[in-house]
């Protein structure tokens, strides 16, 4: 183990972290706009050039041995229990790093363009650095805990970063919301991380790295917890963490508003790379998982039902963004439905596919917004074929990855989740994916459709965005086409070397490639037909009911805010306010305190009258009071 | 006289001088009074003590008692001319 320290790995780490500081601290005063931007891009740079080269260096080791550690010092050592601030370059995360850093390292590229002449300009840098440095903790710690700490991170800088126009109420509530939200899931994470580590101790195991951890998870097969198997416990517990963090049914409310932000940050954090954190922890932890098969059916059938609901709501969405974002959430099912499944290696193959083609949409629909001056509806766009023809072209090109289309990225990835999850989910599992798919199809077609094509429905003049938005967007647009096919084989082969490829492709597989690539076909012809007002309105008119349904996203938000925010909100206001701070705090200990010293005091003033006569008499009969007790 | 009556003569003398110093108003009495207490602290002093050392005790407490009684007439004097009024009560400056 010791052979495999690679010191290198914290500079992938510390290069965000010094953009973060340089930026953060000097950034206004001393760089400006246009170095600050530079700075911002350059560490991201930076840190790819490293995780490249890592990744070269972990190819040249041998298969069985592909593991790169860097301890940095020892972070907790209380008795027996020590935990050090470690991180490791294996396969997973090197494929994570990689995606994390190129994307980010483009949309910073892209973020120099879209945030010009943003009074805040040197913070959003910071931030976006602060970020990446945090999910980069993420993906290579070494221990669940430090995992945790960059956990916890990308929360704080989502937050930050979706109410980064702050002065807007709305958006600050936006983030707040995020905040909160991801609050309720990580207490389920922290308490399975608390469950697991105590549970092991229990057995006698003190160590915290994964690889110990793969070691010892199967102790934990003969225990059970209120009735459950430990690893179920665990696993579900960790699994609420990530619907959380991942956009997940019931915790997905934050991800649709979280489009407040800056579109950059809704392509980087909310479509690409930390809304994927939860996906990338089942996969870490894919040996507790798979000692518990029935937190495993959980996980695929809420992200089954994740999947095919956030897609319903997605297709009647107006906003650009949020078509987007609740396609994400609808994507980040997939994902979870190929991990339920047992398919950790596709559902990181779909995330990284997914990572390109998301990313790329948003920064298409960024610079739509950006051209279109700060518009969001598609019902006023229309048209801009011509006025943008570079992001007609890439949002074309996400467009047919997404929906399917053979040959491209999305159809790689989704056609193994749908194959693997026939596998293990069964037909019922299996359908509804497939029924996504189509749906996802049609969404993305509405989008195009509504922005691009068709007559201009919106006034004003559009403009091209500026090379800095395209240039990103461009090498995006590669990947999003080709990315698939150039991943489809050679990741297995690199996440799992020691499992066989390329076993014959059965019949059945073929068939239901062919299943889903009709559905998604259909998807779009669909949509086309559809987009047509007057075929849309018919609709309308022939099924309002369902129309206000689904257009009101079936009011999950106002049934929180009815089932949970409302009670919550009594109770603090009427017990926890009221009664507790206002009534026990501060009426009794505080003002209480401060009101009973007043009032003796008030009275023992009363003796203290200036007459020497009256002093003369306390101290005689204090004196006597004295003789009296001594004698 | 034995010493015991002594002792009866100096806890006499000083309940009384303790009576009028808490009952009389003017500081001037006040002051005599005070002198009165430390006189009866003498007697029991000689009274009760070994014979020598109480004795050099005493002469020791005599000086002092002049001392206080000095400090105590300038005293009185410098309140005199402040306040017109040697009564007591009529001074509150120690009020709270």
């Amino acid at each position: 183990m010791e052979g495999n320290y690679y010191p290198l790995l914290k500079w992938i780490l510390l290069a965000p972290l010094a953009g973060f500081a340089v930026n953060g601290l000097l950034g206004k005063k001393f760089l400006g706009e246009k170095a600050g931007g530079i700075v911002g891009a350059l560490a991201i740079f930076v840190a790819f050039i490293f995780a490249a080269l890592s990744f070269s260096d972990l190819l040249n080791l041998p298969v069985e041995n592909r593991l790169l550690r860097d301890t940095l010092y020892s972070w907790i050592s209380a008795g027996t229990f020590s935990v050090d601030a470690a991180f490791r370059f294996d396969p997973l995360s090197a494929v994570m790093a990689l995606v994390v850093t190129g994307v980010s390292f483009l949309i910073h590229v892209y973020s120099i363009g879209y945030m010009h002449g943003d009074a805040g300009y040197n913070r959003y840098f910071a931030y976006l650095n602060l970020f990446v440095f945090f999910m980069l903790a993420l993906v290579l710690a070494d221990n669940p805990l430090v995992m945790f700490v960059g956990w916890e991170g990308v929360g704080l800088c989502s937050y930050l970063l979706i109410g980064f126009w702050y002065e807007d109420p709305e958006k600050a509530a936006a983030g707040k919301k995020a905040f909160i939200t991801n609050r309720v899931g990580d207490a389920g994470f922290l308490l399975g991380l608390m469950l697991l580590s105590a549970l092991l101790a229990f057995n006698g195991v003190f160590a915290m790295d994964f690889e110990s951890l793969e070691k010892n998870a199967p102790l934990l097969t003969s225990i059970t917890v209120l009735g459950v198997g430990a690893p179920t416990l665990i696993c579900l517990l960790l699994f609420f963490g990530a619907t959380g963090k991942s956009a997940q049914f019931p915790l997905y409310v934050w991800l649709p508003d979280a489009m407040a932000g800056p579109t950059p940050v809704s392509a980087l954090i909310h479509a690409a790379t930390m809304v994927t954190a939860g996906v990338y922890m089942l996969a870490r932890l894919h040996f507790l998982y798979e000692l518990a098969p029935k937190a495993l059916e959980v996980v695929m059938l809420t992200g089954c039902f994740t999947a095919f609901f956030a897609a319903v709501i997605a297709l009647l969405q107006k906003d650009i963004k949020k078509v987007l974002a609740y396609s994400t959430v609808s994507q980040l099912g997939y994902m979870f439905m190929a991990a339920g499944a047992g398919a950790f290696s596709a559902s990181v193959f779909h995330l990284a596919t997914h990572a390109f083609f998301k990313a790329l949409l948003f920064l298409g629909a960024g610079s739509v917004i950006h051209g279109m001056s700060g518009e969001q509806d598609m019902f006023k766009m229309g048209g801009l074929k011509k006025e943008m023809p570079f992001t007609f072209l890439l949002i074309g090109a996400g467009w047919l990855a997404i929906a399917g289309v053979p040959g491209l990225s999305g159809f790689y990835s989704k056609d193994l989740i749908l194959e693997k999850v026939f596998e293990h989910g069964g037909t019922f599992v299996w359908g509804a994916g497939v029924l996504t798919a189509a749906m996802t199809a049609f969404y993305t077609t509405r989008l195009f459709v509504l922005t691009f094509l068709r007559e201009k429905r919106g006034h004003g003049h559009a403009h091209e965005s500026p090379l800095t938005m395209t240039l990103p967007m461009a090498v995006l647009g590669v990947l999003a086409l080709a990315g698939g096919f150039l991943l489809k084989d050679r990741l297995f082969v690199f996440l799992e070397p020691m499992a066989e490829h390329g076993a014959g492709h059965d019949p059945l597989a073929a068939r239901l490639m062919l299943i889903s690539v009709v559905a998604g076909l259909s998807g779009i012809a669909a949509a086309f037909l559809l987009t047509l007002p007057k075929t849309a309105a018919a609709l309308k008119r022939a099924m309002p009911r369902i129309h206000d349904l689904v257009y009101h996203k079936f009011y999950v938000d106002e049934i929180y805010g009815f089932l949970i925010i409302k009670p919550l909100r009594l109770v603090s206001d009427k017990v926890l306010f009221q009664l507790v701070d206002a009534g026990l705090i501060d009426g009794v200990i505080v003002n209480g305190s401060a009101n009973a010293s007043y009032t003796a005091g008030k009275a023992l003033a009363k003796v203290q009258n200036g007459r020497l006569d009256i002093y003369a008499l306390i101290f005689a009969i204090g004196v006597a009071l004295m003789l009296y007790w001594a004698i | 006289m034995s010493a015991y009556s002594l002792a009866a003569v100096s806890f006499v003398l000083f309940s009384l001088a303790a009576a009028g110093f808490l009952t009389c108003g003017s500081l001037v009495r006040m002051l005599m009074f005070l002198e009165l207490m430390l006189n009866a602290a003498n007697i029991a002093l000689v009274a009760l003590g070994p014979e020598t050392v109480s004795q050099a005790y005493a002469v020791m407490l005599f000086a002092i008692a002049a001392a206080e009684a000095g400090i105590g007439l300038a005293l009185i004097i410098t309140l005199a001319s402040a306040f017109r009024t040697l009564e007591a009560e009529n001074i509150r400056e120690l009020k709270g």
